[in-house]
């Protein structure tokens, strides 16, 4: 990769190599396979089900799973399989959409920052600072509270709450790529301002980004079923994982099932995106690797 | 010549890893006298830090080193943990190469600076610090009281080495080893640190150990040297023997590698490198390590590993083209006009 | 060291004033908020909110009016329940949360560092990957599920410990492990990879080279730096502990605050909601300060604090 190489785009052989080294991490592999299955059981299974999410048969309530109702049904009789496809829709639509808010606000707060310098990035730090010094929790369930419920408020609550931790991200990139010699050799080749951000800088901060976007999603996860358990979720008949753990830990103690399956659903889920994350950090960045 | 201290016979070291056992030290033999200090040159790779650190028992334990290193009559690669700590810092103290990161930054400087001696030395607290007030005052630290009261980060880099290179000298050792002590350091700290070092051994004859792969070190301060490649000790003779009578193509390429400010304008000279790059030492290559590179190189070299070659007067070289069947090859003396 | 304090506390009544500031404009402008809603309230209640915040009055008024309450400590009347107010619920259940995070925390920090340093000292043995691979389990799960795995084996199957409520140590028991689960894989985590970072840096190594025996090299030189993270960590810690009581006590039915809190939002009791969210805002300042005078301690580099 010579030096002449890295003043045009970095990613075109950077990706090929990335991909490689992904490629090579067994558990990063395996988290995108069930990452990849869930998404496209999420999305396509509730058309191909026997039963729809809402449809009740009261008198088959709680009943374990079988070869009819494969998770077993809950309280009001419904089938708790599709209901927890449906639930990943839910869960998952709202970590991305939150994910990617943060994404917007925190990338453009970073980066403001880390370019301007100075005084107008120290004033910024220490608002974010203050806002880290209160579990970001809390402002979220203040805000879901305050807002009216539903699906978007949720993912506005998390986006427009969570994004501090990306923005610190984004600002270290700039400041560090800010000062790197490539930037000053395209600088030297005549680039200016926006073909610096966009083709230099932006590239290679990518990298951090988008393993912070990867790591973002669980805790969306986590936060929107911790908000559903105290009833601030979607509105049934609507349901997200979070949703189905609340329903199912009301009959715990005779229907264990109704919480074991949407709980194995968000343990699963977390943890192939905490693998794909880690795997995406050893790929883009081998420097930090243990 | 006064008698060795240390003689280190068929070291040989290496380090179990995934990709297989990488070689990092083959075969090496070199002497060190009382109050001499010899030279260990070589790129990096070459496998200089790698001999001392085997010598001195602090490689991780992924290492596996045989052969001998007798100090004082005492095999060091033979003892005891125990009782090789008991040795290390006060018979034979290390010098590490960076000072940023070589000392604790949660301790004080004098906590540091204590430890060693409180613990080799036997003193109490009171005495352990005046010790240290004197160390630092030796080495060049201003208001030494002061400064043992302060963390590491409180100090400058040059500073900081100073203060490793006094915890080398704590408890009077006979043998110091310096790896590379003023490679993290900008050029004027550099000079002073080397003068500190050469009055400090005429004042407590303490032998030197110096790793480095600047020549311009060497010639200030070496007595003789060791010139290292691919884990083989290719050359060893006095300072003067090797810039000036050098016998092996490596230190040929090394001193003609060296930078001249004398030259006219008349008179360019292409910067000279060395062709190739080091050897990769999980595979080394077969026969003498710097045969890829070697202008020199002959049928026989890539097959065998030359002997060490005495040349007279303690000058010994492990070349082929020692062999007194090989074709004379003289090293172009203008380089070494002083 | 003193100059660092001083900065310290300049942030965070900084911090605690904007909490305050913040709840406060969430309160009015929000289309959710008590004040937005057109539903008919109880007469007595009405009563008491009108008086009280004075709605008649300029934004900013009603504002300054609200701070010197919260400085005075005197957060409202419930905007449920009659002849409540918000000082009432906190002091009812303050002592029961303290004991149960208190405890948690401890918990976490006594098993989670040995664990941790074990774990690394042992790195890539069973032990290090057993603990791993365990913590990285029980950091994925959500704390309701942990509580549910618990209630139903020990409490429900096995009735080793009473599912639910407070009151003997045998009460005590699931809650905290529920509760300190996720901080205890945490802490795991944190301490492992803390030492083993620390095992490779090159003072150890200027320590051995000194002749320092090994036990010392391992407490003074690198457990010292080792734990610097941990300690650093334990504001948060204690942040976490005290967001995830609001679960635990909920499905346990523990009369703290925590249950409090999240019933007050299932009520929509918006000034129990909010005057609890401004005391946990001081509370959590409060152990951000002490977190950062601990951090001073034990990491000198930190109370060289940049000057401006």
């Amino acid at each position: 990769m010579a030096a002449a190489e890295r003043i045009t785009t970095p990613p075109i052989s950077f990706l090929k190599d990335a991909w490689r080294r992904f490629k090579a991490n067994p558990m990063a592999l395996l988290g995108l396979a069930v990452l990849v299955f869930f998404v496209l059981a999420a999305f396509l299974g509730p058309y191909i089900a026997n039963h729809s999410y809402s449809d009740q048969s009261v008198i088959l309530h709680d009943k374990p799973p079988s070869g009819e109702y494969w998770f077993g049904t809950d309280a009001l009789g419904r089938d708790l399989f599709v209901r927890v496809l449906m639930g990943g829709r839910i869960s998952l639509a709202v970590a991305v959409y939150a994910g990617l808010l943060q994404l917007a606000v925190g990338v453009a707060y970073g980066a403001i920052a880390g370019l301007r310098g100075g005084r107008i990035d120290n004033f910024m730090m220490r608002i974010v600072d203050i806002m880290d010094t209160i579990p970001l929790t809390i402002y979220v369930i203040l805000l879901a509270v305050l807002l009216k419920p539903g699906l978007t408020s949720i993912f506005l609550a998390i986006g427009m709450v969570y994004w501090t931790g990306m923005a610190r991200l984004v600002r270290a990139s700039v400041l560090a790529l800010k000062e790197q010699e490539f930037m000053l050799a395209a600088r030297a080749l005549g680039a200016n301002r926006s073909r610096l951000v966009f083709r230099h800088l932006v590239p290679n901060a990518m990298a951090p980004i988008i393993v912070e976007l990867t790591f973002s999603i669980p805790r969306a996860i986590f936060t929107e079923s911790f908000l559903s358990f105290i009833g601030l979720g979607v509105s049934a008949p609507m349901a997200s994982w979070g949703v189905l753990a609340s329903e199912g830990f009301l009959g715990l103690r005779s229907y264990p099932w109704e919480l074991a399956f949407p709980a194995a659903a968000i343990i699963l889920t977390t943890l192939a995106f905490n693998f794909v994350g880690d795997g995406l950090r050893d790929a883009l960045d081998p420097k930090l690797r243990r | 010549m006064s008698k060795p201290i240390l003689t280190i016979e068929g070291l040989e070291t290496q380090f179990k890893t995934y990709a297989g056992m990488v070689q990092a030290v083959r075969n090496v033999n070199l002497t060190v006298h009382e109050g001499e200090v010899l030279a260990i040159v070589g790129e990096s790779g070459s496998g200089k830090s790698v001999t001392m650190m085997s010598m001195m028992r602090l490689l991780a334990k992924n290492a596996v080193i045989k052969g001998k290193a007798i100090f004082n009559g005492v095999d060091l690669l033979q003892i005891s943990n125990k009782e090789m700590s008991k040795i290390r810092g006060r018979e034979i103290s290390m010098v590490f190469q960076d000072p940023m990161t070589g000392l604790n930054p949660v301790l004080t400087i004098g906590t540091q600076m204590r430890e060693g001696i409180m613990l080799h030395m036997g003193l109490n607290k009171a005495e352990a610090n005046r010790r240290a007030i004197e160390l630092l005052t030796k080495v060049g630290v201003p208001e030494a009281e002061r400064r043992l009261t302060q963390y590491p980060h409180e100090f400058s880099g040059g500073m900081r080495q100073r203060v490793m290179i006094a915890l080398g000298l704590a408890c009077n050792p006979r043998l110091i080893i310096a790896d590379e002590p003023t490679t993290a350091l900008d050029v004027t700290i550099q000079a002073q640190i080397l003068e500190l070092m050469k009055q400090l051994k005429k004042e407590m004859n303490t032998a030197i150990i110096l790793i480095t792969h600047n020549l311009g070190v060497v010639a200030g301060m070496a007595d003789r040297v060791a010139v290292m490649y691919g884990g083989r000790v290719c050359e060893v003779g006095t300072c003067h023997q090797i810039f000036h009578e050098p016998k092996h193509p490596y230190t040929w390429a090394l001193l003609r590698a060296i930078p001249r400010l004398d030259e006219s304008a008349g008179d360019k000279r292409r910067l000279e490198s060395i062709a190739g790059s080091p050897p990769n030492m999980l595979k080394p290559p077969g026969g003498c390590p710097f045969h890829p590179r070697c202008a020199h190189a002959m049928n026989v070299c890539t097959g065998e590993a030359p002997e060490m070659t005495e040349l007279g007067n303690n000058h010994r070289a492990a070349c082929w083209l020692m062999h007194p069947d090989a074709p004379k090859v003289d090293f172009d003396q203008e380089v070494t006009k002083a | 060291m003193a100059r660092y304090i001083l900065q310290r506390v300049i942030t965070m009544l900084v911090v605690a004033w904007v909490v305050v500031t913040l709840t406060f404009f969430m309160m009015k402008a929000l289309p959710g908020g008590p004040f937005a809603s057109e539903k008919k309230l109880p007469e007595a209640i009405l009563k008491n909110i009108e008086r009280r915040y004075k709605l008649d009055r300029p934004i900013m008024e009603q504002y300054f009016d609200y701070l010197k309450n919260v400085v005075v400590w005197d957060l409202g009347p419930s905007f449920k329940y009659e002849g409540r107010t918000v000082n009432d619920v906190i002091n009812k259940g303050f002592s029961v949360s303290a004991k149960l995070g208190g405890l948690s925390i401890l918990v976490s920090l006594l098993l989670g560092v040995p664990i941790g340093v074990i774990a690394a000292m042992r790195h890539n043995g069973l032990i290090d990957r057993t603990v791993s691979g365990l913590a990285m389990l029980t950091a994925a799960a959500p704390s309701f599920v942990i509580s549910g795995l618990l209630q139903y084996f020990l409490a429900f199957k096995l009735k080793w410990f009473p599912p639910a409520t407070w009151g003997t140590p045998k009460h005590m028991i699931l809650p905290i492990l529920a509760l300190c689960s996720f901080s205890l894989a945490w802490l795991i985590k944190l301490t492992r990879s803390s030492m083993l970072e620390v095992t490779s840096q090159d003072y150890v190594r200027t320590a051995r080279a000194k002749g320092i025996p090994e036990f010392w090299v391992i407490f003074r030189h690198m457990l010292r730096n080792a734990l610097v993270p941990v300690i650093a960590s334990v504001a948060p810690l204690t942040a976490g502990v005290l967001v995830g009581s609001f679960i635990i006590e909920f499905i346990f039915a523990i009369p703290g605050i925590g249950r409090e809190f999240v019933i007050s939002i299932q009520n929509r009791d918006y000034t129990v909601t909010l005057g609890m969210t401004v005391f946990y805002g001081f509370l959590l300042t409060g152990f951000t300060l002490v977190g950062d005078i601990l951090t001073a301690f034990v990491d000198p580099r930190v109370r060289l604090d940049k000057e401006g």
